[in-house]
């Protein structure tokens, strides 16, 4: 049995399928490559792979990250030759790992996300600083919904910001990009963030003004979960 | 390229599973628009996906993108939220493949599974800015088709379609693609077109025929209006499924589907003759598939597709001639690929009870057994070939092997039903109750359970009960509060049934001639559509849709008399003589049983038209 973490990107028209359309591709892509995974045990077997932090529907990667076993032992470049050939447009390998049985998994292990967000609205005076008084606020409170209830909830985000920068605008749009909290402790949807500055500078928000490109996860200390 | 301009974008990221429009699917083809002469648009008239899972659009586009002068690609009714937004941008029903308007296709063909959804033709047609009558298209409007099972009764639809398929489409789609292809080249009229191709055998133009009706308002006959035009319209069959194309390389659809899994059609058609079965006999004679290439299609499906499911399809699974070293062939290649296997309608019999001990040896999903009726008396009526025997010794074995979910399914309002039927029912659910008690050592635990799921007759043309008066709703809801009641003192039976107000549009839609267009249109217009659908379902809006059109549908659902009853779909010969039907109503009545053809012929008429190679096998 060998475990590899693969290094992938999902573009195109590939982001508006689910996490577990996602899921489901892979393991059909597995089958025609005829890579056999590794299988749970138990009642309710499933081959054993899992992809280190979903990606919400709609939003593009750059460096998404999966973790799978098979069962028979492929060289790095093999393995990302063979699945690469078969995957629809939109998702390829970037990189491949054979990893040490050992290491504790990528989900466990990520801690932040970077994102490039183009927003589609009138310019904005003075973005930079505006952004950089927002991030420095105290507390950032902003109204989200409860997964299960849909209640709105206020909560702060403002320990969720690692960092934020303005890129400049571009194609009718404000371009930025923010390293958020990622992972199974603390996540932070880079939507709840721009609805939260926003808010902030009392200007009209809606979801479908924004394009988020997930460009990288990382490790809380900021090392990519693949090091190059 | 993904033909996805920013407007769609902006209305994908506000809607609900946005992947059902985006394409771009496996297997899915994009060809050049200008480098072929026809443009097919194939529109299954309900959501990506429902349509997405039905295999007959699977073999048409892979039949017509096969030649290389066509173009199919595929249009789905979009969501609820889907239209709006499009309605309120001003997009128009548009190909999953490239987005381009149905109203640019050469041809658009609707396939019609099921009556509800004949709201959603009109609607599509609307949302494609297309005229919704036939009469009102001129030129440079695509010409507008439509087959499947209910095209076996076009007349309700004959106003809004050019033409309809009749039978096995794989052969005439193409040949009446080849026919606009020299059409378009020379020029000519629509007219000239509908002209040409209505000499195709199982093409139906319904602007060349005239209904008459008698003064009592009933359907008396069909005149022509072209003379060349056939006097009945055949259906098409495919005589030889090895020959016929079907997809070795299925589409893979991104998002879940209903059934998101590799299909092989096994054979087509029904030897059995339940007599309530429209499947069963338009669908006559029995083509089977040969067990090379079912595996052959098997070993490409799988390879092509990464599917971890298989399923065979078919009417019976079990009456396949060679079913039982097709089925031990394929547990053996679904083992080695770790791909599960599934067997819809099978014959509970001995061979099926190993195949499935085998193939669900970890967690057994439900047991589903339909009896159809209570009593073998009305089974005798029905023609449904199971025995109280068959019933519980099946059901023992069930027991034994660990199965602890039945589902049983019965029709109520079936011909000469009487309340003893309906005790029969709960008769049948009561003694596997028990059969399951004694198994158990007399212990009455909660473990076991069963479902008994009822739905509601509904007549359906080209079958020997295509005359008979539906139960009333009156009747059909206090047949459902008696076994509710019945069953309420039952332990471990959990009682379901159809609404009646669906049964009771779906026979008139069924049954209708085209005077009950005027119904469809108006329902639509009062707001109806995906009218399959529980929740989207309104039965005010149709009555009120049917008394402003003018229409009784108590005509259409409750009127019918076998001995001089002229019946609108006569137009379309379904092979089955009209004499088989009477004297099959007429053996009904008597309780007598119609024996499976395989056992010899039994005179339905379809072998003057093609051969039966299952005729008196058994």
């Amino acid at each position: 049995m060998s475990k590899y973490l693969i290094k992938f990107e999902k573009n195109g028209l590939l982001r508006y399928i689910s996490h577990l359309d996602l899921m489901r591709l892979f393991q059909r892509t597995f089958k025609r490559a005829d890579i056999r995974l590794s299988y749970s045990k138990g009642f309710n077997p499933h081959p054993k792979m899992s992809i280190a932090q979903p990606l919400s529907l709609g939003f593009t990667g750059g460096g998404e990250y999966m973790e799978f076993e098979t069962v028979e032992e492929y060289t790095a470049e093999d393995l990302s030759d063979k699945l690469n050939r078969l995957f629809p447009a939109g998702i390829s390998i970037l990189k491949c790992k054979l990893l040490n049985e050992n290491r504790k998994n990528a989900a466990a292990l990520v801690g932040m996300g970077s994102y490039e967000i183009g927003w589609k609205t009138k310019p904005l005076a003075e973005a930079a600083d505006v952004l950089d008084q927002f991030c420095h606020l105290k507390e950032i409170f902003v109204e989200k919904a409860q997964k299960k209830t849909k209640m709105l909830k206020q909560i702060d985000i403002q320990s969720m910001i690692k960092s934020a920068e303005y890129l400049g605008r571009q194609d009718n749009k404000e371009w930025f990009r923010v390293f958020l909290a990622a992972g199974s402790e603390a996540n932070l949807n880079p939507e709840l963030f721009m609805k939260a500055f926003s808010d902030f500078i009392e200007r009209d928000f809606s979801k479908e003004d924004l394009r988020i490109h997930r460009e990288g996860l990382y490790l809380n200390d900021g090392t990519p979960l693949i090091e190059s | 390229m993904n033909y996805i301009g920013e407007e769609l974008e902006r209305l994908l990221a506000r809607v609900e599973k946005p992947a059902r429009y985006i394409g771009g699917e496996l297997h899915s083809v994009i060809k050049d628009p200008k480098t072929v002469d026809t443009r097919f648009g194939f529109v299954f008239p309900d959501t990506y996906e429902i349509g997405m899972s039905y295999l007959g659009m699977q073999i048409l586009y892979h039949a017509l993108n096969a030649e290389e002068f066509i173009f199919c690609e595929r249009f789905f009714a979009p969501g609820m939220d889907m239209e709006e937004e499009m309605r309120k941008a001003g997009i128009p029903f548009f190909s999953i493949e490239t987005k381009t308007p149905a109203k640019e296709m050469d041809i658009l063909g609707f396939t019609l599974q099921y009556e509800m959804c004949y709201t959603n033709v009109i609607n599509l047609l609307d949302l494609s800015g297309i005229p919704l009558r036939s009469k009102d298209r001129g030129e440079g409007v695509p010409f507008i088709s439509a087959g499947g099972p209910c095209a076996f009764n076009p007349e309700p639809l004959a106003e809004f379609i050019d033409f309809f398929v009749i039978g096995d489409g794989e052969e005439v789609n193409i040949e009446l693609c080849r026919i606009h292809k020299e059409w378009k080249a020379t020029g000519g009229s629509r007219r000239a077109f509908l002209e040409e191709i209505c000499k195709l055998e199982g093409i139906y133009v319904p602007a060349f025929y005239e209904p008459v009706y008698g003064e009592d308002g009933a359907f008396i006959r069909m005149d022509k209006l072209y003379k060349a035009a056939p006097d009945r319209i055949s259906k098409r069959v495919v005589q030889n499924l090895d020959t016929a194309p079907f997809p070795e390389k299925p589409i893979v659809p991104l998002i879940e589907v209903v059934h998101d899994r590799a299909v092989v059609e096994i054979f087509r058609g029904c030897t059995r003759g339940c007599r309530f079965c429209q499947a069963g006999m338009i669908y006559r004679p029995v083509r089977e598939r040969s067990k090379e290439r079912i595996e052959a299609l098997v070993r490409a499906q799988l390879e092509a597709s990464g599917y971890d499911e298989l399923s065979l399809l078919s009417l019976s699974t079990s009456d396949y001639s060679e079913i039982e070293p097709l089925v031990t062939d394929l547990m053996i290649t679904c083992r080695q690929k770790n791909v599960a296997l599934s067997l819809p309608s099978l014959r509970l019999d001995s061979f099926s009870f190993h195949v499935l001990d085998e193939i669900q040896s970890y967690r057994k999903s439900s047991l589903t057994f339909a009896p159809e009726a209570g009593t073998q008396r009305l089974r005798n009526v029905i023609n449904k070939s199971i025995t109280e025997e068959d019933i519980y010794s099946s059901m023992k074995q069930a027991i034994q092997l660990g199965w602890i979910n039945i589902k049983l399914y019965f029709m109520v309002g079936l011909p000469t039903e009487t309340y003893a039927d309906l005790d029969g029912i709960v008769e049948i659910a009561k003694n596997i109750m028990n059969l399951y008690y004694e198994h158990n050592g007399g212990r009455k635990n909660a473990r076991f359970n069963i479902t008994v799921s009822v739905s509601n007759f509904v007549p359906k043309p080209h079958t020997p009960f295509q005359w008979f008066p539906q139960n009333t709703r009156e009747q059909l809801r206090e047949k459902h509060n008696y076994l509710k009641e019945k069953f309420r003192t039952v332990r471990g039976v959990h009682f379901t049934y159809h609404d009646t107000e669906t049964s009771y549009i779906e026979a008139v839609l069924a049954r209708g001639d085209r005077r009950v267009a005027a119904a469809i249109l108006r329902a639509w217009e009062l707001g109806s559509k995906f009218d399959g659908w529980r929740e989207h379902f309104d039965y005010g809006r149709w009555m009120q849709a049917f008394s402003e059109a003018g229409l009784a549908p108590e005509c259409y659902a409750y009127a019918g008399d076998p001995e001089n009853g002229a019946v609108c779909w006569q137009i379309i010969d379904s092979g089955i003589s009209d004499s088989y039907f009477r004297r099959e109503w007429k053996l009904a009545m008597e309780e007598t049983i119609t024996p499976d053809c395989r056992k010899g012929c039994t005179g339905c008429g379809i072998n003057r038209t093609a051969v039966c190679e299952r005729e008196g096998t058994l």
